[in-house]
């Protein structure tokens, strides 16, 4: 057998081109990219095992170029790939679950800080309770205090327009006149020391006496009520407190059958029943 | 002329056996790892739906691709189970976003003052979206 020129030319470039191994797929170049990307991101920090999972992937990747098929090479730079990026995912996964570790705790923390101060406030809201239990309490005990005092020189009674405290008007003005009687001052300064612990809207309607001319009885009794409301405000009891309520010509309320009451008429100081609008007085008189 | 019917039956006899099945350690895994991927919920994130389907794709591939090219359909398993893996992890990373949004979001009602903000936290299951 003799080996002419061209044939072994021919053979000879053919063991040239087994020769040439394959360098490079654009598969391998992106695997190879996105390993070197990966190097940096939350998959080398978080994920590195699962990272270098992927490298041996790459490896292999690059190892089959040896076998200078291609398809191979991609297969595996594929592979690669996904590993490179399933990294990376569990990576970013460990990042949220801390982040989202750090924020329940911050949540428990600040949520039992706040449970703290609202039950900070609640034990105050509960002292000032108590504070003004003790208080009321206190008001309520001079309240019946001041009460059964009064009783023993007023009639009291608790009618459906409310408290209704009367005196006899012979006991707080000379019979005719609208000058308060030294003793009546005593009396209503009393009163007065009752309607400041009740802190309840009152009216002073004086009840005129049966006897003499009506009409002069009318004005005297207005101006009686007007003393005694002028007198208790000077015992401290407010303006806004009481009125004055001009006399009606028939009686609002029953009055005594007595010489006394048709001689001096009766002074009646109604306070509003505890339920209504305590502290201010309402309805017709003078204010 | 004997000779020549026997050896065209064996040849087509050969050609009939077909390729040699898909190996099936890999297509038991492929399909394990995409079972793994559904049960977590990857149909539920974009991204981890689209790998998902890759992954199925790339299983029938390998079904198809068996009788002309076996290695390239057992590589193609291998391209489907890392497939279905990273549709688990997208989809596990969806979650974890979830949850940490969540977190956030329970934060700010807190300081926002939303009344039932101080109502006893649902008891979370921490380090459940990793794995």
């Amino acid at each position: 057998m003799t080996w002419s020129p061209l044939r072994l030319l021919l053979i000879g470039g053919a063991l040239l081109a087994s020769c040439v191994h394959l360098q490079r797929t654009d598969r391998l170049d992106e695997a190879r990219a996105a390993y070197a990307k990966a190097q940096d991101g939350p998959g080398a920090a978080s994920s590195p095992a699962d990272l270098a999972t992927a490298k041996k992937f790459l490896e292999l990747a690059e190892q089959g170029l040896d076998t200078g098929d291609p398809r191979l090479v991609d297969d595996r730079a594929t592979i690669a790939i996904l590993k490179i990026q399933a990294a990376e995912a569990l990576g970013r996964t460990h990042e949220l679950a801390a982040e989202r570790d750090r924020t329940l705790q911050v949540l428990a923390a600040t949520r039992q800080q706040l449970l703290d101060e609202t039950q900070q406030r609640l034990a105050l809201t509960r002292v000032e309770l108590e504070k003004e239990k003790v208080a009321r309490d206190a008001a309520e005990a001079r309240l019946a205090e001041s009460r059964a005092v009064l009783a023993r020189e007023a009639q009291i009674r608790e009618l459906s327009e409310g408290t209704v405290i009367t005196l006899p008007g012979g006991e707080l003005f000379h019979q005719g006149q609208a000058e308060l009687l030294a003793s009546g001052r005593d009396r209503l300064s009393r009163v007065a020391e009752y309607l400041k612990s009740a802190s309840r809207a009152a009216r002073v309607q004086a009840q005129p006496p049966s006897k003499g001319s009506r009409k002069s009885a009318l004005k005297l009794s207005g101006e009686r009520a007007e003393r005694v409301r002028d007198f208790l405000i000077g015992e401290g009891v407010t303006a806004r407190q009481i009125i004055a309520a001009p006399p009606t010509k028939t009686p609002t309320r029953k009055v005594p059958n007595s010489p006394e009451f048709a001689a001096n008429g009766a002074v009646d100081i109604v306070l509003e029943p505890a339920s209504g609008s305590a502290g201010t007085a309402t309805g017709p008189g003078k204010p | 002329m004997r000779r020549r019917t026997a050896g065209a039956l064996l040849a087509l006899g050969c050609a009939c056996a077909g390729a040699p099945p898909l190996p099936a350690d890999r297509l038991a895994q492929a399909e394990a790892e995409v079972r793994a991927a559904q049960e977590i919920g990857a149909e539920r994130a974009p991204q981890a739906r689209v790998q998902l389907q890759a992954a199925r794709e790339s299983i029938d591939n390998a079904r198809e691709l068996n009788n002309s090219d076996p290695e390239a359909a057992a590589r193609k398993l291998e391209v489907a189970r890392a497939q279905a893996e990273l549709a688990n992890a997208l989809a596990r990373e969806q979650l974890a976003r979830t949850e940490a949004e969540q977190a956030h979001a329970r934060l700010d009602a807190l300081r926002g003052g939303t009344p039932d903000a101080l109502a006893p936290e649902p008891s979370q299951k921490k380090g459940g979206t990793t794995r």
